[in-house]
């Protein structure tokens, strides 16, 4: 049995039940130099935790969670017990062979540390502007001589608004190019605010129907589709990703919204994210495993072909992101 | 496209067996028996004429450019002289006949009954063991009972067994009997082999090899004056002769033009002869066209490309010929040495593109006929069938400090990627250098895995603190695997000495001892669990690493003084700038510029575990120093828990500044005991960062150390980072490194990264890993190079040797096919951590 979200410790997020932080501190679960996939150039992507969606497809479930927790992989486990022998809070026992943790668990990460065998593995980090920044402003030569700079993704980056502000804020002023990836579920008056230090918005169009969106990600798409509105009514840089989960979202009718939608907006180009399954393992080890998710199938080259040479006859020309 | 008649070309070299030839080693033994107490540049020079007189030659049907090496179509030319082979020879013929080496009857008989025995006590190897032995510089292990318990208990049983035999860690219980009871058999062969192997070390665990060389041939002077020009320089020079030693040299020089003339006009023959019969028109036409070419050079300066590649190509091969395989014998700058012809010949109108290309292509592949033989010990540690590397570079700025990147170097592009072979091609790149141009280098990876890349201002800069002229720094070529030395007016001598930091640590815990040999070889540098401070341990560590330098640059000293005065070379010496006019043999000190190196090994794993004996011991005296001499003498076992505490502190290639600080003075501590240090001939010692590919096999005689490495695995290459030490990416790594002084490393550095197969594939990623490239040289990084297949690839290819024999690697500064080099290399490079994009 691999261990289950307790509640209380890991409340699973929403726009409320993050962990009480000040305004300059955010959770953290990854911050990836010579990230080439998130913008233009050489980037650093800073991935924060936390989401109001709860795609099935989400290749990053673990932003789920709100606050720093410890995932495990039972089948990297040797037994060895070292993790209830660190733990200063009593909170990890083993249970005839079987490892058992208890709602004191703070996720502080001190019994991954001594994990030998790499089955325990910290995820999230409370970190505060300051160190983010430090990190960031490392790359500065390589962004430099690339057209880089920070993106920040997720989770949902905007859900703290008051922190990516402050983020987003910091990293213009040292002049560094700034893209934030969303999925766009937030209030208006978010997009409002961080937009004058956001050079580049990526935003997902998942679904276009409202009753289907609600069902693929437990959330009405109505408040997206304004903030598009919003933000090319505003003359925002935006560019618009769909991520391409076969039998999900990728039949001709939702196409042909999506295309309607970005051609009333005046955009003829959208980026398609085709589905990988490399999450899985990440599921697993949060102890979520789910038939649904490993139910869906990869595209194959004919299925985008597909998507695209229809997108492409509805003017929508297309960019496949590896 | 490759050319067709190249194809053919490419895949007889892909195909042909390989063989031990033994006409080159045959006549130099013959030459020297005749000539005994002549002078060694007479001596020299007469065994080159003998063997140009000769030697087989052949030209190939579809060949352009003409000069074989040997009997067959890949047999390396063996200088018995040196003794590393013939030593080879003698212990483990019949592991060389296993990895696929043939050999004719006639040839072995020659070979065992008349080359090995006039040669024995002779060789450069058996006078330095000697000289070694006298001067109390050798390293004998230490076979007593507690020594043998010490080298046990800090081993272990497997450890040992591995330097023997090719044993993989999954293997069933049946195989390792097999393997075990193959290695008895082998036993009083292999005993041999290590007593003799051992002897070839020198204190302090340090490296010494026979050979010298690794020095770029003049081609300058012989595209520039012909040998008949050099000749004619020699014969002046000589009126002007001081002694009888100047006058030897010069008369060597003047046999040896005479005799690259008359080897040049035996292709000339063999050419016109061909075309007489030759029943197409077309070739026909070639084997006139090839006949009147070598008619005029080398012995003519060139007017024409063609003239100038084959005068080249025709030198190059010939100074191999003479020094014998294995000793990196090198090119240069191609594309500059050959453009004025190309220009003069676009201009007129008598050379089309596709035609130089060919040319091109042409070179590349008889460039990549270099397989050679590598003395080892056991055969599995080394690559058994490793390129000698005639690495050719490419772009940079001229003398003037101008950017001279030109068409040949985008054409030389086009030959490395259209033959697809494991060129090893060195590619200088300037703050000028066009962005397409390196840009499309970085595409190489995308079919091939060949190029490096070089940081004109770095190597410049540090040309000029070791003594260059602005202008002669500028024209620096690539030795070997990435040393920068002079353009033709170097002895560069860039490789072969070597100490392993880890031993200097090894030294400390054991009171001036190795593990592996077990003689007080280092002066006892106090009790380290006596130790207070991490300075006060790290002032041990460096007056061991001072005894390394000088022990291994007193050993070389002592070979050098055998080459100077027994072995001379007056046909590469002839083209080097300054030999002539010294009247003096490059070996002798004749050259402009002279130098010697010692290159430093393990620097990632000596930086990973000083950073974790400072923080683990004296930061958080988390682990004793009892205990840490204890862990790494029992190679860990039992101290699992101790082994993890050192295994995730603070690792080398992070961007940590306390990390990279230990590796920033390191290596300003070692570079500066080099440069002290000074040659017979006058130079001083310069120092690298590179392993050549060895760092497997010399992880392999060294304990367990602090970063939680175990005994006998491989140490970190050149100046990489430990395997799966960078954790934060090649941006990170890279900041690290380049807080290295790199301009104090005058023989270079190389720094190994490794991308998912899949990032090349977009323009996005060309240009993201362009722009890596163009920041980390901007920081002052040396060298970087680029392996792209990912590791499922390099699985996939262990498993199925046949479906993957055209799979490059870069192994270390030089490229190889991965299913030819020996398991635990291949097990090291799918190691070597993947980066994240």
């Amino acid at each position: 049995m691999l261990r289950a979200p307790v509640a209380g410790m890991l409340k699973m997020c929403g726009e409320e039940g993050a962990p009480s932080l000040r305004s300059e501190q955010g959770v953290v679960f990854d911050i990836q130099r010579f990230s080439i996939h998130d913008g233009p150039g050489i980037r650093t992507t800073v991935f924060l935790m936390g989401c109001n969606l709860r795609c099935e497809w989400c290749q990053n479930p673990e932003s789920f969670l709100a606050g720093p927790t410890v995932i495990f992989d039972e089948q990297a486990c040797t037994g060895c017990r070292q993790c209830a022998a660190t733990c200063e809070h009593g909170a990890v026992w083993f249970n005839k062979g079987k490892r058992v943790v208890a709602p004191s668990c703070i996720g502080c990460g001190r019994c991954a540390a001594t994990c030998r065998s790499n089955a325990l593995e910290k995820v999230g980090d409370v970190q505060n502007v300051d160190a983010i920044i430090a990190e960031v402003l490392e790359d500065v030569p390589f962004y430099n001589n690339s057209g880089g700079g920070m993106t920040l993704s997720g989770g949902e980056p905007l859900l703290r608004v008051e922190f990516a502000t402050t983020l987003l804020q910091r990293a213009k002023s040292h002049g560094i190019h700034t893209c934030v990836e969303t999925a766009g579920a937030v209030l208006t008056e978010t997009f409002t605010a961080v937009m004058p230090y956001v050079d580049l918005f990526y935003l997902d169009l998942k679904h276009m129907d409202e009753k289907v969106h609600v069902s693929l990600t437990g959330k009405s798409n109505q408040q997206i589709l304004a903030n598009a509105d919003m933000l090319i009514r505003q003359g925002a840089a935006v560019e618009f990703r769909m991520p391409l989960i076969p039998e999900r979202n990728d039949h001709p009718e939702n196409l042909d919204r999506i295309a309607a939608f970005l051609r009333d907006h005046g955009v003829h180009q959208l980026r398609l994210l085709p589905y990988r399954p490399y999450y899985l393992d990440k599921l697993r080890k949060l102890g979520r495993s789910s038939t649904t998710a490993s139910s869906i199938g990869t595209p194959t080259p004919a299925d985008l072909d597909r998507v695209r040479s229809h997108l492409l006859r509805q003017r929508i020309s297309t960019v496949v992101d590896a | 496209m490759l050319h067709p008649n190249n194809q053919v070309q490419k895949e007889r070299l892909l195909k042909a067996e390989h063989w031990l030839c033994m006409e080159r080693a045959l006549h130099f033994t013959h030459v020297y028996r005749d000539t005994e107490g002549a002078h060694p540049s007479l001596r020299a020079a007469m065994a080159l004429e003998r063997t140009f007189e000769r030697m087989t030659i052949r030209i190939e049907p579809e060949e352009l450019l003409v000069g074989n090496r040997s009997s067959k179509h890949i047999a390396p030319p063996i200088a018995a002289e040196r003794g590393d082979f013939t030593f080879i020879f003698e212990h483990l013929f019949d592991e060389l006949k296993q990895f696929g080496y043939r050999i004719s009857e006639g040839d072995e008989r020659l070979l065992i009954e008349e080359i090995i025995p006039y040669w024995k006590g002779k060789t450069v190897r058996d006078a330095k063991i000697a000289k070694l032995e006298e001067h109390g510089l050798s390293s004998k292990m230490n076979l007593s009972p507690p020594a043998l318990v010490q080298k046990l208990r800090a081993f272990g049983l497997g450890a040992l067994t591995r330097l023997f035999v090719e044993e993989d860690e999954e293997q069933s219980l049946q195989q390792r009997i097999i393997g075990a009871s193959a290695l008895v058999a082998r036993l009083p062969k292999l005993v041999g082999a290590i007593r003799g192997g051992a002897r070839d070390n020198v204190k302090g665990r340090c490296r010494c090899t026979d050979t010298q060389a690794h020095i770029v041939v003049g081609h300058k002077n012989v595209l520039r004056f012909g040998f008949a020009g050099i000749k004619e320089q020699a014969t002046k020079r000589r009126a002007g002769a001081k002694n009888e030693s100047e006058d030897a040299f010069l008369h060597g020089v003047e046999i040896v033009c005479d005799a690259m003339h008359s080897f040049a006009r035996r292709f000339a023959s063999l050419a016109a002869a061909e075309a007489a019969s030759a029943s197409n028109p077309e070739r026909q036409e070639e084997l006139t066209r090839i006949a009147a070419i070598c008619t005029k050079v080398p012995w003519n300066a060139p007017e024409t490309f063609h003239e100038a590649l084959q005068a080249m190509w025709f030198t190059q091969n010939a100074a191999i010929i003479g020094y014998g395989a294995g000793s990196g014998i090198t090119p240069g700058r191609v594309d500059q040495l050959l453009y004025p012809y190309f220009k003069k010949d676009r201009q007129k109108g008598t050379i089309t593109t596709e035609h130089a290309l060919r040319l091109l292509e042409e070179l590349v592949i008889k460039l990549n006929n270099n397989v050679v033989i590598w003395p080892n010990i056991g055969g599995v540690q080394l690559n058994h069938l490793g390129s000698d590397v005639e690495n050719i570079t490419i772009g940079g700025v001229d003398e003037h400090g101008e950017d001279a990147t030109n068409d040949l170097s985008y054409l030389l592009i086009d030959a490395i990627r259209n033959t697809n072979l494991a060129t090893t091609a060195s590619f200088r790149v300037s703050k000028m250098s066009p962005r397409n141009f390196v840009e499309n280098v970085v595409a190489i990876h995308r079919d091939s895995n060949s190029p490096a890349f070089l940081n004109d201002e770095t190597a410049i800069a540090a040309m000029v603190k070791d003594g260059y002229t602005i202008e002669d720094a500028r024209q620096y070529c690539l030795v070997g695997c990435v040393e920068p030395s002079g353009n033709g007016d170097t002895y560069g001598a860039t490789g072969g000495s070597k100490i392993y930091f880890p031993t200097a640590l090894d030294l400390v815990f054991n009171r001036g001892k190795t593990t592996f040999f077990g003689n007080q070889d280092g002066p006892d540098t106090g009790d380290p669990a006596a130790m207070t401070s991490f300075r006060e341990f790290l002032d041990a560590f460096y007056t061991q690493m001072e005894c390394m330098v000088s022990w291994v640059t007193d050993a070389t000293n002592l070979r050098d003084e055998i080459w100077a005065t027994q072995f001379h070379n007056p046909l590469i010496s002839c083209t080097i700038d300054g030999c002539i006019e010294n009247a003096t043999d490059m070996t002798a000190g004749g050259a402009k510029y002279d130098f010697g190196a010692v290159g430093g090994g393990g620097l990632g794993t000596v930086v990973d575990s000083l950073a974790a004996i400072k923080e683990r011991v004296f930061e958080q005296g988390a682990v004793s120093m009892t205990d840490l001499v204890l862990a790494v003498g029992t190679n860990f076992r039992n101290h699992q828990t101790l082994r993890h505490l050192l295994d995730t502190s603070a690792k080398l290639g992070n961007d940590n500044d306390d990390v990279d600080g230990l590796a920033t003075e390191l290596v300003s501590r070692f570079c500066e005991m080099v440069r002290r240090k000074k040659t017979i001939r006058g130079g001083h010692y310069k120092a690298s960062l590179i392993s050549y590919g060895l760092n497997v096999y010399e992880g392999a005689l060294e304990p367990a150390t602090p970063n939680g490495r175990k005994a006998g695995r491989p140490l970190s290459n050149s100046m990489s980072p430990s395997n799966g030490a960078e954790r934060r990416g090649p941006t990170a790594t890279m900041k690290s490194l380049a807080k290295i002084d790199q301009t104090d490393i005058g023989y270079g550095n190389s720094l190994n990264m490794r991308f998912p197969v899949g990032i090349l594939q977009s323009d996005k990623g060309v240009k993201s890993v362009a722009a890596l490239v163009k920041t980390y040289f901007q920081e002052g990084g040396f060298h970087v190079q680029f392996n792209s297949v990912d590791s499922k690839t390099l699985r996939k290819a262990q498993e199925n040797p046949g479906e993957y024999s055209d799979l490059i690697v870069r192994v270390s500064g030089y490229s190889a096919y991965f299913t030819r080099l020996g398991k635990r290399i291949q097990d090291d490079i799918i190691e070597r951590t993947e980066q994240t994009c």
